[in-house]
Parts: structure tokens; C-alpha cells; sequence
């Protein structure tokens, strides 16, 4: 699963058509920098405005869009927004995969290739000089029929690198983050498993 | 009396929410519209 999957709309919201990957970042892009020149100028203030400005800033591709998009929605929490809370949690684990380090809440439910072009800002960068679909989070050196192999290691679903013993259920539930039992039954879900219902976290209805 | 303060109770809420929706800072619904075309 990848954050960037599925997305697509012109900037402008007022026509939906079919982006090219090349419409998404540029778009994602013009949009982080709204959201941060807004920021220089000290004109978000609720926590709606920074829970909304984490969403749009987590869709960066760099470790410092991830860590921005963090402080961002703890800001929101602070606030007393309390859609903060899930968006605070899945931020901080991405930043920690980004740079190479085990998420600890779970939220993260990526292939092994997503992940090593999420480590690798200078191979993704290049790739996606070359090739658009690097923005949909598959290299073009996967995309050969060379790369069979390697194209394996875009199947199948992980949360590893996960350092799942630091947080306890009862904390990732204040989080609105599943406990680990859910995860592992969205785990299998998303690796062909079968559908199991989601359980609710009480107190994150938002 | 009880449906009288129902009906100020009602037309405060009305007044606080039309207030609300008046005065959302410009900024707000920037980012706001920002975060709705990005979430599409």
C-alpha cells in the first residue's frame, strides 16, 4: 500500500480527470509549497489547518516531509483536533522507515520493494527523471522482464522493519492506530487473506 | 417556559453556527481546499 497510490486531481479542484503520475507530483508539489509558504507566514492556526496541512505534507517523498508532516499533526493534537492522532502516529512510522529505521506503531503496510525505493531518495529521484511510474512507487528497474525476480518483492505486503514491543496496544489506541492482532489480520487481508471486519477503537469515530 | 429556552437555545446555536461559518479565516479554507484536492 503505498500513500501515493490512487490519487490524482487537478490542482485547480475543479475538473477530476485522469492524472498522469507526472500530473500527481507536480500537483503534490505545488501544494506542499502553498502549505509551506501558508506556514512561513504564520496563517495556519486551528488544528483543522494543521491536521489538513499534515496530510498534504505527508505526501512528500522525503524523510524531512514525513518529519514535517509529524510536527505538524501533533500540532493539530495539541490543538485539540482530534483527527491529529492517527495521522501524528502513521507519519512518525514512515519518517522512521524513510530512514532506514523500524516503524513502532504499525501503520505502515508496505512491499519490500516500496520500501527500499522509500529508503533511497537519490535512486527515486533519478527514477523518477526516467520513468513517471516511479511516482506510483515501483522503479523503472523493476518494470523489466529482467527484473522477475525482483518483481516478487513487489507482492507481498510487510510491516518489517517494525519494533512492534515499544508502544502497547492501549497507547496505539489513543492513537486511533489498531492493536497488534487487527494489524495482523489486515496483514494477511492485504496479502490475499480473507476480509475480517474492522474492529473500533473506542473514541475515534473522527 | 421549556419550549422557550429550547427556542433560545435553538436560535443561538443558529446564530453561533452562521457566526462560524461567516468568520472561518480565509487561511482556513485554503488549506482546507488544498487538503480536499490532495485527498482526491
Amino acid at each position: 500500500m503505498t500513500i501515493q497510490a490512487d490519487r490524482g486531481v487537478s490542482l485547480e479542484g475543479t475538473k477530476k480527470k485522469k492524472a498522469t503520475p507526472d500530473d500527481v507530483a507536480a500537483n503534490d508539489s505545488a501544494r506542499r509549497k502553498r502549505t509551506h509558504r501558508l506556514l512561513e507566514q504564520g496563517a495556519l492556526q486551528t488544528g483543522a489547518d494543521f491536521h489538513d496541512a499534515a496530510f498534504i505534507v505527508q505526501h512528500g517523498d522525503q524523510p524531512e516531509d514525513y518529519l514535517l508532516a509529524h510536527v505538524l499533526a501533533m500540532a493539530a493534537v495539541a490543538k485539540g483536533e482530534p483527527r491529529g492522532r492517527w495521522i501524528a502516529a502513521a507519519t512518525l512510522d514512515r519518517y522512521l522507515h524513510s530512514i532506514g529505521q523500524p516503524q513502532v506503531f504499525g501503520t505502515q503496510y508496505l512491499t519490500r520493494g516500496y520500501l527500499e525505493f522509500l529508503q533511497d531518495t537519490r535512486a527515486k529521484q533519478a527514477a523518477t527523471k526516467e520513468n513517471p511510474d516511479a511516482q506510483a512507487g515501483k522503479p523503472q528497474a523493476v518494470a523489466g522482464a529482467a527484473a522477475d525476480q525482483d518483481a516478487k518483492k513487489w507482492d507481498e505486503y510487510l510491516q518489517e522493519p517494525y519494533e512492534s514491543s515499544l508502544i502497547s496496544d492501549a497507547l496505539r489506541a489513543q492513537y486511533c492506530v489498531p492493536g497488534r492482532s487487527d494489524q495482523k489480520e489486515r496483514l494477511a487481508e492485504l496479502n490475499g487473506g480473507k476480509p475480517s471486519p474492522r474492529k473500533p477503537i473506542p473514541g475515534c469515530s473522527k | 417556559m421549556g419550549r422557550r429556552s429550547f427556542a433560545v437555545s435553538l436560535a443561538l446555536a443558529l446564530l453561533l453556527a452562521n457566526g462560524m461559518a461567516q468568520t472561518a479565516p480565509a487561511n482556513s479554507k485554503e488549506i482546507h481546499q488544498l487538503y480536499l484536492d490532495d485527498s482526491s
